[in-house]
């Protein structure tokens, strides 16, 4: 029976959802730190794999970091959508008056701010450590800021596509990689641009660019594959 | 034609060996990709018409069986 | 015009169409791939600086343009999908993936092969190959959703949307790729443009092209025609098409 309140404006919409999502999040700290631990592993597998030698690392580091932070972002949004479509809130979504692309872009950022937002703020710790000159620290940071909410978007798709499914996390990935290719590239290229002491504003535009157009094109494609996935 | 002879054909002055690996794995899979649902096809035909004779058994055999109720 | 797309949105009527079709374009398919193949390997001069390895070019080059087509028809049918919700629609879309997948690999394989003689390595990672082998992830992902879902209505919905956003995604991939290489390009190999091609190996060229987009057609409705037999075995007019045959 649809209760009597008025409709909410958009805005206090994904607002709504914002919060909601962002405190289930926030509730179980290792949801925060487990990517964040798993970043740290993996680039330590590196020197460990690759060898010591500090201008060989740091000549692979912007590579290094970015395909670590792609890898654990696919971690991650295995589990975007999946608790929400378990315990029913997802269908509740779904048939709410409200637009469902709306409401599942305020989620995916308030999945963002708690796994790509970090991730990209503790990002020159670990350049540091694999030896990355300090002029691409910042860029570093930029390019993953920006980057992490291009990866977190399509990671979204993957899930929306993917919640159905058994041990669809796998599927998940073999999806979403080929999308998340030209921002892995505009990304290593900004921090390596950096480095060597250009100008990498061209190749952050173009993350940036990502960035707007995935905001504006991809919750209408999350919310047509997660009523596939409810439908199915 | 370019070549005068089998041999050269078959030699391509040296990169033979590349050349026809690469005909050769082509030509596989474009057979197979034919082949495939050919075959598939008739195997549905073949149930198909199973099933209608199946039918045609059953349907017999109903009438049959209602006469001798009468 | 279009009322001879709405019919084809039958399944009887498509049926009746493509099984005549198939029946004659088949054999011309497999005409015009010997005869290119035979124009192109045997017939056309080598080339000045590879060789005869360059012959290589009339099964790379069409079976590279052909899946990069067929990605751009399955993503149309996608949308005439979700649009429409048209059946045949998804039925084109699960006929076009495998077949897709297919011929990227081999354009794979041969650029490879090709690659041995011409620039000493069996697999160089330069934009064009790098390009290819992201589609035959895509094509490979369209695949794998398609086999995920047990509902096959739902199946092709999700992998519409999927491929609707790899079709956007393809030139950004294709720019972004090209760029990489550009950034990376060792010093002492130069993939330089295509120079003008010499109209003597142009014109077996194009019809190899002809011929795989040909064979491409005919794979796509033999695959649906298959299919569309198997999900509508308990229909009435295939009963009866069984019947009168």
């Amino acid at each position: 029976m649809p209760s009597e309140q008025p409709l909410l404006s958009l805005r206090a919409v994904f607002a709504r959802q914002f919060y909601r999502h962002a405190r289930s999040i926030l509730a179980s700290p290792s949801d925060v730190a487990n990517p964040l631990l798993f970043f740290f592993m993996v680039i330590t597998l590196f020197p460990l794999g690759l060898g010591p030698d500090p201008d060989r690392l740091a000549a692979m580091a912007p590579g290094i970091l970015w395909v670590v932070a792609l890898l654990a972002s696919l971690m991650v949004s295995n589990r975007l959508f999946a608790s929400d479509f378990e315990d029913g809130s997802l269908e509740q979504l779904a048939l709410a008056p409200y637009p469902l692309a709306l409401t599942a872009l305020a989620e995916v950022m308030a999945h963002w701010l708690a796994t790509g937002f970090i991730l990209a703020g503790v990002s020159p710790l670990f350049g540091v450590m694999l030896g990355l000159p300090g002029d691409g620290l910042l860029v570093l940071a930029v390019s993953l800021l920006l980057g992490t909410m291009c990866l977190t978007l399509i990671g979204a798709l993957g899930s929306a596509l993917t919640v159905n499914i058994r041990r669809g996390g796998l599927l998940l990935s073999l999806l979403i990689i080929p999308l998340n290719v030209p921002v892995l590239i505009f990304g290593t290229s900004a921090v390596r641009e950096a480095v060597i002491g250009g100008n990498p504003e061209s190749w952050l535009a173009l993350i940036g660019g990502l960035a707007l157009g995935s905001l504006v094109v991809l919750p209408i494609a999350v919310a047509a594959a997660l009523r596939v996935s409810l439908d199915s | 034609m370019y070549f005068d002879s089998l041999s050269a054909v078959w030699h391509m002055d040296g990169h033979g060996l590349y050349v026809w690996m690469a005909y050769a794995l082509t030509t596989l899979p474009l057979v197979l990709m034919v082949w495939f649902p050919i075959r598939k096809m008739r195997q549905h035909w073949r149930w198909l018409e199973a099933e209608q004779r199946r039918r045609a058994a059953v349907s017999g055999n109903q009438t049959t069986d209602a006469e001798s109720a009468i | 015009m279009w009322s001879f797309i709405h019919k084809m949105g039958s399944p009887p009527w498509f049926f009746r169409f493509s099984g005549a079709l198939v029946r004659w374009l088949l054999p011309l398919n497999v005409g015009l791939l010997l005869a290119g193949a035979f124009w192109g390997l045997l017939v056309a001069p080598p080339d000045f600086r590879q060789g005869n390895s360059y012959r290589i070019i009339y099964i790379h080059v069409p079976a590279a343009v052909v899946a990069l087509a067929g990605y751009y028809v399955m993503a149309l049918a996608g949308a005439v999908s979700l649009i429409w919700r048209i059946k045949m629609a998804d039925i084109t879309m699960r006929a076009v993936a495998p077949v897709g997948a297919v011929l990227t690999g081999i354009a794979l394989l041969t650029g490879a092969i090709w690659g041995k003689p011409t620039w000493g390595a069996w697999w160089v990672w330069d934009a064009r190959i790098t390009s290819m082998l992201i589609l035959l992830f895509l094509y490979l992902g369209v695949v794998a959703l398609f086999e995920a879902y047990e509902n096959k209505t739902a199946a092709a919905r999700a992998c519409a949307v999927l491929t609707l956003v790899g079709t956007v995604n393809i030139p950004i991939i294709y720019k972004s790729v090209d760029w990489w290489y550009s950034l990376h390009q060792p010093a002492s190999i130069k993939f330089t443009g295509e120079s003008a091609i010499d109209s003597s190996m142009l014109y077996p060229l194009l019809l190899m092209i002809l011929a795989f987009y040909c064979l491409f057609a005919v794979t796509v409705l033999l695959n649906m025609r298959t299919e569309l037999v198997w999900t509508h075995r308990e229909s009435g007019w295939l009963k009866q098409w069984v019947g009168d045959a």
